[in-house]
């Protein structure tokens, strides 16, 4: 029922720009509640509202998994085996070496994104500094708008992508930037007369972008730029989470204004968030999902493996990393799952509560966490 | 749209001969068993006739329709439904959408079931989408049709007794002319249609519901000439 076409839903410019004035204000209100000490796999983690606004109301989830939190009126995530492996890694790390990176890989509707948007759930609880990237498919494919750059002759700036870029970081970062001091290492000119000079706070570089959207693509090359500084001088500790990595490396969809299609060195922002895939940067992580489409017959045998996905290039560019896979569910998972949705009535058919509806769900789908959703939403 | 017109295929209905399982032009020999694809049934004939079963044990048996299954998910009155429903044969696809559906008025349903305060208004919501369509379909399911029936240059409209089966099937096709009664593109439109008017059915509202009043009431006013039947 749920079709692809839902999946990846055309984001229209009007909708980025609905989005982007209704996105909550950057109040610091919430008060943080720890979660427990050792996760339990198999367990649900409710996110509170307030914070799921701020960590997700600009950008985050997918259309899908907004409506199903939509439905059973609760937003929590379970606890997965990646996400436990991810924390156990980040445990051992020495800040002082250079960044790891983490490649998240598995099947469609495995639960990639949700492993993702848990870890930056998790970072926040936990005072890291985020740069999350939720949709580069916003970028490479669908721009909502298309500007030549005046700073740099050549190169494509998406002002109101880079706005909502900029607005989802400040929206995230709200608490951290508070409480940190991140001073401008360098003066920037923007234009003759609007100029960041050298030691202001960098909420002035967030602040500008927002308010001059003409500036806001270089504005948030600037930012990662000198959130690089910040972190290499154990300023704040980063972490850099992309949804769907692997799409930086196919062909984009965007052209120049000649009809020639335009590279990936081509697009401000793009080429601003590449720099953070390498690891001459240290006191950080990266995080990368990959993206595979296997939803229609057609395609269900296209390689999920992270060497095909990335190609050559994008193995050069994350070369070393650690490689974690997202599985299907296990038995004890699955049950769990059902067990949660029974509990929050999306199961309705008096089937489906009996141990042969459960095993029928269970071996239907695969225990496929997104294929079993699809089965048991009309149930 | 008169009631006259709308009331059309009925007639075509009861006047089209009753399908009998085919024997003369059948592909299968006269010795083979027909499919009894439900595992509850199979259970049914092994606990309460379990002479017949051994009998059958053995015996060639017909290929189960391909329509059928032995999912525990499976339910005739949606197959019953989609036959309904579907067009030029893509019954898959309309399946989907069917299900689809279904997952619409579940997710309304309990987005009102949330927002009600009182445990007497939370009562009132049908939470299972199956039952809410069986219970709407029943609700526009006529008791009595009309017949044309040509009597000395003269066509009455002549009140006639329905089977079972013939009035639920009529009451699934109202239910469905009544979402389809928009302009194009249907299709687009015809899903959240669906759902709204299985809602209103379940409810005693909408469209289909009237057209069972009117049917009635023809009935009603044309019992004088209820003899034509024999006649």
């Amino acid at each position: 029922m749920l079709t692809t076409a839902r999946c990846v839903a055309k984001r229209s410019s009007l909708s980025l720009l609905k989005r982007f004035m209704c996105s909550p204000t950057n109040s610091v209100t919430s008060s943080i509640s720890m979660p427990p000490e050792k996760p339990i796999i198999g367990t649900f983690e409710p996110i509170k509202k307030d914070i799921y606004e701020r960590l997700f109301g600009v950008n985050g989830f997918e259309p899908v998994a907004v409506e199903l939190f939509e439905v059973l009126d609760d937003k929590s995530i379970m606890v997965r085996l990646p996400f436990i492996q991810l924390l156990e890694y980040i445990e051992k790390t020495d800040f002082d070496r250079p960044a790891n990176r983490y490649i998240l890989w598995g099947r469609q509707g495995a639960g990639k994104t949700f492993t993702l948007n848990h870890l930056a759930y998790w970072g926040y609880l936990n005072g890291f500094c985020l740069v999350h990237l939720a949709s580069p498919r916003d970028w490479l494919d669908e721009p909502a708008e298309i500007e030549v750059s005046e700073s740099r002759p050549g190169r494509l700036d998406f002002p109101l992508n880079a706005a909502l870029a900029l607005r989802h970081f400040k929206n995230q970062n709200s608490l951290f930037l508070s409480k940190s001091e991140l001073k401008v290492s360098q003066k920037y000119t923007w234009s003759l007369r609007e100029i960041t000079e050298q030691g202001e706070p960098l909420v002035n570089v967030i602040d500008h972008g927002i308010s001059r959207m003409k500036h806001a693509s270089d504005c948030y090359a600037v930012l990662l730029k000198e959130l690089k500084i910040a972190a290499n001088n154990n300023l704040c500790r980063l972490m850099v989470l992309a949804n769907d990595v692997n799409l930086f490396y196919k062909k984009p969809l965007v052209k120049h204004a000649d009809g020639r299609v335009a590279s990936v060195e081509e697009m401000t922002l793009a080429r601003a968030f590449m720099k953070m895939f390498k690891n001459d940067w240290k006191n950080g992580l990266f995080v990368g999902a990959t993206y595979v489409n296997q939803s229609h017959w057609k395609n269900r045998l296209t390689p999920y493996y992270p060497k095909a996905l990335l190609t050559d290039r994008g193995w050069e560019d994350f070369d070393p990393f650690i490689p974690i896979k997202v599985e299907n569910y296990s038995d004890m998972e699955a049950d769990s799952c059902l067990d949660y949705y029974t509990d929050k009535m999306l199961l309705q058919r008096p089937q489906s509560k009996t141990p042969e509806g459960r095993e029928e769900i269970k071996a239907i789908n695969a225990r496929n966490p997104f294929e079993m959703y699809k089965f048991c939403s009309n149930l | 749209m008169t009631i006259y017109q709308s009331f059309n295929f009925i007639n075509k209905l009861v006047t089209k001969s009753p399908v009998i399982y085919q024997v003369r032009w059948s592909v299968w020999p006269p010795m083979y068993v027909r499919p009894i694809p439900r595992r509850e049934n199979q259970l049914k004939l092994i606990n309460e006739e379990p002479d017949k079963f051994k009998e059958l044990t053995f015996s060639p048996i017909i290929a189960a329709p391909n329509d059928h299954n032995a999912s525990n998910f499976y339910d005739p009155f949606l197959r019953r439904f989609v036959n309904v429903v579907h067009r030029s044969g893509r019954k898959a696809e309309y399946e989907d959408m069917i299900r689809e559906v279904m997952y619409l008025i579940k997710k309304k349903q309990l987005a009102e079931w949330r927002a009600a305060d009182t445990p007497e208004k939370k009562a009132k919501f049908e939470l299972d989408p199956l039952v809410l369509m069986k219970k709407a379909v029943a609700n526009v399911k006529p008791v009595v049709i009309t017949k044309y029936i040509p009597k000395g240059g003269v066509t009455y409209s002549v009140p006639f007794p329905v089977l079972d089966k013939t009035s639920e099937y009529i009451g699934m096709k109202w239910i469905n002319r009544a979402a389809h009664d928009h302009p194009k593109p249907w299709r687009a439109i015809h899903v959240p249609a669906l759902v709204r008017e299985f809602i209103f059915a379940f409810n005693g509202e909408g469209k289909a519901i009237k057209q069972k009043y009117d049917l009635h009431k023809l009935a009603e006013t044309n019992k004088a000439y209820a003899h034509y039947r024999w006649d």
